[in-house]
């Protein structure tokens, strides 16, 4: 199929993975640096300044950098990097998916957008297991959204334009 | 209708439900009318969230004013100045009734987010339906469509389509956020989440078919899909603000704004249950017209 009979959802779609991936890559990086400044929290190597930070503005949960940093570290570091490394491997297949989306290929568009939709429902879901209800409080409809996309893109990529990526 | 013409009008809305996707309108619509919708949700629920409402009751008054002058301003459609000293001094005593009962007697948030999306929907639902028509206009498409069909045919079925996808995009988006209301703020039982929820639901329902009969009729106007997209959602905002701008030059013209269901669409949640079905049986009366005048418009045009 030349790429100019494309269907446009297939563009359409390419590029909200594009949007999606950027924003996997910033909450994959989130968690990393959180893991870290938990790390240090549990060594007691945490500068004083991101021990407080009670009300600091209008989505701030209400909680002091140390009862924040508390919660992390009964979290757990190594969940931190699991999810850190879960949130950037989505973002890496959601990038090489946009490829072969545009392509309309079967391997790197249809399964790389399968496994990277099904990795970030996997963190998603996993975030609202693990994590105490209080530190969600900022980002549940993030995590809807979360889900609802790659809901989203399974449906599309697996009904919708089963018969387009085919290459 | 025939059989055969009622088979003709489902096939055309199911080709237009699955077009609109293939196209990437229909993805571009699903995907921003949830982020929208789940954004407005989320503004009105962080505050609860995060803790940052001590005083539930202080809350539940501001809220009940702020909605009260809203519906004040929306039936009464005076300066907010001086709606807002009657509703103060105690005057507007149902428009009173109607915000308590939307903010006391109902789940606030849930109230709120409907009115909201009230707001919201008009503009994101041209995003969906914007294509109905003009896109094969523009590709000629309909030279080789129309020898096997009748014209209405294909625009009330590919206006049935358009509705279909809004109607999936709005139940999917009512249900997230009762279910995540009762989750997070488990202040509120499943069956008032759901009686409220179900009668908002159906009040957006019955608010999403005038508009989106209004882009089909302006998709059949048309050649260019483009310029359909621009051209509704100038018109469904432009209503309102020419309606407001030429009241205050003369206040009969005022009466511009029920060219849109924009005047009367905030009764779909009015306490009075024949009021609410009134206002639906309004917007279905706007859609019946707006869809009739698309079809003239079809049936008429050199394609």
């Amino acid at each position: 199929m030349a790429a100019s009979d494309r269907p446009g959802g297939l563009t359409a779609l390419a590029l909200f993975n594009l949007a999606f991936a950027i924003g996997e890559l910033f909450e994959g990086i989130g968690r990393l640096v959180q893991r870290y400044n938990t790390l240090r929290y549990i060594e007691g190597d945490l500068p004083g300044w991101m021990l407080g930070g009670r009300n600091r503005g209008p989505f701030d949960s209400g909680l002091s950098g140390e009862e924040r940093f508390q919660m992390l570290s009964d979290v757990g570091p190594d969940t931190l990097l699991f999810l850190g490394v879960l949130s950037l491997g989505a973002a890496l297949l959601l990038a090489l998916s946009v490829r072969g989306l545009l392509n309309s290929r079967r391997l790197m568009g249809r399964w790389l957008a399968t496994l990277g939709a099904a990795a970030m429902i996997t963190a998603a879901l996993l975030t609202v297991s693990w994590f105490p209800g209080v530190l969600l409080h900022d980002s549940g409809l993030a995590l809807v959204r979360g889900i609802f996309y790659p809901l989203l893109l399974l449906a599309m990529v697996h009904t919708t334009f089963a018969k387009d990526l085919v290459r | 209708m025939t059989a055969p013409q009622i088979r003709q009008v489902l096939l055309h809305a199911g080709h237009n439900l699955r077009h609109s996707m293939r196209s990437g309108n229909g993805v571009t619509f699903v995907v921003f009318s949830t982020f929208v919708g789940l954004g407005l949700a989320n503004l009105l629920l962080e505050p609860l969230e995060l803790g940052l409402i001590e005083d539930l009751e202080e809350f539940q008054k501001n809220l009940a004013r702020g909605i009260g002058m809203a519906l004040a301003m929306a039936s009464l459609r005076g300066p907010a100045s001086t709606l807002g000293q009657l509703f103060d001094q105690g005057q507007l005593i149902d428009i009173s009734q109607w915000a308590q009962f939307l903010v006391v007697q109902q789940p606030m948030i849930l109230s709120a987010t409907f009115l909201l999306f009230g707001l919201v929907m008009p503009l994101l639902i041209p995003l969906g339906s914007f294509a109905t028509i003009a896109v094969d206009a523009e590709s000629g498409a309909f030279r080789h469509l129309l020898t096997r069909t009748r014209r209405w045919t294909l625009v009330f079925g590919r206006f049935l389509g358009a509705l279909l996808l809004t109607a999936l995009v709005l139940c999917a988006l009512v249900a997230t956020v009762v279910i995540y209301i009762r989750v997070q703020i488990p202040i509120y039982t499943w069956e008032a989440l759901i009686s409220w929820g179900g009668r908002g639901l159906l009040a957006l329902l019955a608010l999403s078919i005038p508009y989106v009969a209004l882009s089909v009729l302006v998709s059949a106007s048309v050649k260019s899909p483009r310029t359909a997209l621009l051209a509704s959602v100038i018109v469904v905002a432009g209503v309102p603000l020419i309606a407001f701008s030429a009241q205050n030059a003369w206040e009969p013209l005022g009466k511009l704004l029920y060219l849109l269901p924009w005047a009367y669409s905030h009764q779909l949640l009015h306490p009075d249950l024949a009021n609410g079905v009134l206002a639906a049986l309004a917007c279905f009366g706007h859609g019946v017209v707006f869809l009739l005048a698309a079809i003239w418009v079809f049936e008429r045009r050199d394609l």
